[in-house]
């Protein structure tokens, strides 16, 4: 093996003298002429092969070495860049504004669809003129948002207090109590109005019937 | 010229750039100079002359060439305006080389080489050390390929006889 290399060696060598070489085949003597183990019969290419990778390391001087040109830029070049400074800073700012939301009285947990509904408080609408006026309940939709912790979520509904204003258990029971007790004379009123207008309905779809 | 393809292509090949104008001037400062200037005209070339650039390499080779042969004239007519006949400028390089005694055997090959005709000399140093094709070495040097081919064989040929003759030499002094 080391002598055909060997041979292969002496051969190409023959034909780099006669310039027949390739690049290919001539970055092969380089490399072989690298090496420290050269054989005595090599020694005269073997200097000729270090001359030229010692010719070939030479660099410009380090202290005269030649300054890089600075790019130049145009107007529509810094133009662009100022409008592209701006525009990223505006969809940040706009991006980073605090949303005016009112703040949730609880969220309810459902079971199965991991998601909360978050209860939005009654907002009150204030009329122009600066003073109270009139005060009306509105409703408020129900806004879904997806839970971080769906391990968390139990098989039954749960009510999760955002803000507990109570420090007596049982007085915010007793608010819920009548609370709920106003809800509910509420609606007994409402039903009762709604079945007194069933009844006024029935008595006029009589009167029709009978008249035709 | 595109701020890219300078710092891709141009500014990397400054060293190959120099090592060729030293090999044409035989100088270090004026090499820095040529480098230096025919990397200004690079930076500073319209879009139209660069557009149809293939090769780089060849045509920044092509630019030093002809920058270092306007130095070379340069300094032969100061040499003739010289009164006294003597170069003003300090001698290095080659001029130095030729004058201080060859101490090892690797500075006799370099003073050999420097001092084979110019063709030889330039051929040699694009193909050996700065490994063009020949093709590139025919733009570069604006000569034939059969010219790159020719002059090739005979500087390799010449140096090998140095060598043999350098080795004998060597063999002697060591009887």
């Amino acid at each position: 093996m080391i002598m055909k290399q060997m041979s292969n060696i002496r051969e190409l060598l023959d034909r780099y003298w006669d310039g027949e070489t390739t690049l290919k085949e001539e970055r092969f003597l380089k490399a072989f002429f690298a090496r420290e183990d050269i054989p005595e019969e090599y020694r005269q290419e073997a200097r000729w092969f270090r001359i030229l990778q010692s010719e070939q390391s030479v660099q410009m001087p380090g202290a005269r070495r030649i300054a890089l040109p600075v790019r130049r830029f145009g107007w529509y070049g810094m133009a662009a860049a100022a409008a592209v400074l701006l525009l990223t800073a505006g969809v940040w700012w706009w991006t980073n504004q605090p949303e005016p939301e009112a703040q949730p009285i609880a969220v309810i947990h459902l079971p199965d669809k991991n998601q909360k509904q978050v209860v939005q408080p009654p907002t009150v609408v204030v009329t122009s003129g600066g003073s109270e006026k009139q005060r009306e309940m509105t409703e408020t939709p129900v806004r879904k948002t997806k839970t971080r912790t769906p391990s968390k979520v139990k098989s039954s509904i749960q009510f999760e207090l955002i803000e507990d204003t109570c420090d007596d258990p049982e007085q915010a029971l007793a608010e819920i109590k009548a609370a709920l007790a106003l809800v509910s004379s509420k609606i007994n009123k409402s039903k009762h109005t709604l079945e007194k207008g069933l009844q006024e309905v029935d008595h006029v779809d009589v009167l029709l019937k009978r008249s035709m | 010229m595109n701020w890219t393809i300078f710092h891709q292509h141009v500014y990397p090949i400054r060293d190959k750039l120099y090592r060729f104008a030293l090999r044409m001037t035989g100088s270090v400062p004026e090499a820095e100079d040529v480098v230096q200037e025919v990397l200004e005209r690079v930076w500073k070339a319209s879009e139209e002359q660069s557009d149809g650039v293939q090769n780089w390499e060849a045509w920044c080779m092509t630019m030093t060439r002809n920058r270092s042969l306007d130095t070379l004239r340069s300094n032969a007519r100061r040499q003739m305006k010289s009164l006294d006949g003597l170069d003003e400028r300090t001698p290095d390089g080659a001029d130095a080389a030729q004058a201080a005694e060859a101490r090892d055997m690797a500075d006799q090959v370099r003073q050999f080489m420097q001092k084979l005709p110019e063709k030889q000399r330039l051929v040699m140093h694009l193909r050996d050390i700065e490994e063009l094709s020949y093709e590139e070495i025919s733009q570069v040097l604006d000569i034939s390929l059969d010219q790159v081919k020719v002059s090739l064989h005979r500087a390799r040929k010449a140096i090998r006889e140095k060598l043999l003759e350098v080795d004998a030499h060597i063999y002697l002094s060591s009887k």
